[in-house]
């Protein structure tokens, strides 16, 4: 069990300890991979970018100026290379590859619900993410979206309809 | 498929979601008793409820897979020297604008504190008033942050408008030998500088080793930031308590009083030294003048029990008016736009 503070472990960072930086990733990956996830929605694309964030994040430290904000810290970095990755356009010609990938495998409940959680818009997708997965409250969800209460419930209630009509289409298509 | 009633279809997702009143879900209980439709798409949205549960432990349950690539794709990465300098270059140069006001901001906050706890507060408040309404100020600005090599600027500061010179290094890296070197060679007094104008909102950087200039605007914010009257209202949260006079020293031959301030908390520095023990500013003032002659702001980690991370301000001068020439905002000539 670690309980060195990040601001400590970053300090250890500066100065070129490699396992101060190790226990950061076992630290904060978690909430990394899934702010990738809520924006990305797809699983592969969020572990490709939640690895380019912590390795990033492990080149740029310096940068850090107050380590006990690690955890913000790498979230912006994750959202920023997120965004990056949407825009190079890459994204959208890999789902469709993807999709026929799909086509030709055997899916279960999960590939199904991951693939209609691919499918929401993102603003509704990153709240539910966060309140599943993350396992936030919406008080939380909201501060971290920078949300009112209110909107959350609001997003949650779309995201769930949503998924299951996304997923009741999946039924009838097959 | 069969559909919910319109009504029903909102209160079902919060009931799912654990949201609805109590009153609220008896009047939906009651209706799915006797609506199948609604009945069923309350079970649905259960099971997909289950469902998403269910796929958070299992990409929980991966986590640590997930983890072991990326620290088998950092122990891969071993940056070279000169990513490392590279990179403390932009550290320095990522928001140069807020350094300046920060740097501003200390000074004045510094000689707020000293009126605070000299008692003599009509004979200071002269001397802010003189800092504040200052029409120029320059001194030698050097930061440690961290492990990285202390970076040396010269500021220049005259009414609205700000200059930083990059003028040197101090370390034994490998990388500011050869940035030494490199000015030596070149005949260079500074490697980079940063000039601001914030009555025209507009700040120009040089490169002078790639010869090449970059220009951006500067925000509502920067600007205010640096307005004077605003930094007053910034200091009012430092405490008289946390500051006392240490005693004084002869340099040149003048008398300087020596202040120690405690729990410095200031816009700018805050984020680097709050929350830690040993964090200080000690204000050098020279008594003739009543002027701070050095300022030295020190953030002590407690791993090895020294300071690491610390801003010095000396070598000032006051009211010392600078040619104009030094903060134009026209691009060198020979100077080529900056590639992103």
């Amino acid at each position: 069990m670690n309980d060195r503070s990040d601001k400590d472990l970053v300090v250890s960072c500066l100065a070129e300890d490699k396992s101060a930086y190790k226990l950061l990733v076992r630290k904060h990956y978690k909430r990394v991979f899934l702010t990738c996830l809520g924006i990305l929605g797809n699983v592969h694309d969020a572990e490709d970018m939640a690895q380019d964030t912590m390795l990033k994040g492990y080149i740029k430290i310096g940068m850090l100026r107050d380590g006990s904000k690690f955890g913000p810290w790498t979230a912006r970095i994750a959202k920023s290379l997120c965004i990056n990755f949407i825009r190079r356009k890459k994204y959208a010609k890999k789902i469709v590859a993807e999709r026929i990938i799909d086509a030709n495998r055997s899916v279960n409940q999960y590939d199904n619900l991951q693939l209609a959680i691919e499918q929401l818009p993102q603003e509704t997708r990153a709240p539910l993410v966060m309140y599943y997965f993350d396992g936030q409250s919406v008080k939380k969800v909201a501060e971290r979206l920078e949300m009112s209460k209110s909107t959350v419930y609001l997003k949650l209630r779309t995201a769930i309809t949503e998924l299951h009509n996304l997923l009741a289409k999946q039924g009838d298509s097959k | 498929m069969s559909r919910p009633c319109d009504k029903m279809q909102e209160k079902i997702a919060d009931y799912v979601l654990g949201i609805l009143g109590k009153e609220e879900s008896d009047t939906l209980a009651e209706h799915i008793d006797s609506c199948a439709d609604c009945s069923q798409y309350v079970q649905a949205l259960k099971n997909e409820n289950r469902l998403l549960l269910q796929l958070s432990d299992k990409l929980d349950a991966d986590m640590a897979i997930r983890q072991d690539k990326v620290i088998e794709a950092l122990n891969r990465h071993s940056p070279t020297a000169l990513t490392k300098v590279l990179s403390i270059w932009r550290i320095i140069m990522k928001n140069p604008i807020t350094k300046l006001a920060a740097a501003a901001v200390i000074i004045v906050a510094a000689l707020i504190v000293i009126s605070q706890i000299s008692g003599s507060t009509t004979a200071f408040a002269k001397v802010i008033e003189n800092v504040v309404n200052a029409e120029s100020i320059s001194f030698l600005l050097k930061q440690q942050l961290g492990i990285q090599p202390a970076f040396i600027c010269k500021m220049y500061i005259q009414g609205e408008k700000i200059r930083m010179d990059m003028v040197g290094a101090e370390g034994d890296q490998q990388g500011l030998e050869k940035l030494r070197e490199e000015m030596k060679r070149r005949n260079l007094t500074a490697f980079q500088s940063m000039i601001g104008d914030f009555t025209a909102k507009e700040a120009m950087d040089l490169d002078h080793f790639r010869k090449t200039f970059k220009k951006r605007q500067l925000d509502d914010r920067t600007v205010a930031e640096f307005t004077r009257t605003n930094l007053v209202e910034q200091f009012r949260s430092i405490k008289p308590e946390d500051a006392e006079r240490i005693g004084e020293e002869l340099q040149n031959g003048r008398k300087i009083d020596v202040y120690l301030l405690r729990h410095v908390d200031i816009m700018g520095i805050k984020a680097e030294l709050s929350g830690e023990e040993g964090q200080r500013m000690t204000v050098w003032v020279d008594r003739a003048s009543s002027l701070p002659a050095k300022i030295l702001l020190e953030a002590s980690f407690h791993v090895e029990g020294k300071s690491k991370d610390w801003i010095e301000f000396s070598e000032f001068t006051w009211n010392e008016p600078f040619d104009e020439d030094l903060f134009s905002l026209q691009v060198p000539e020979g100077y080529n736009p900056a590639k992103l």
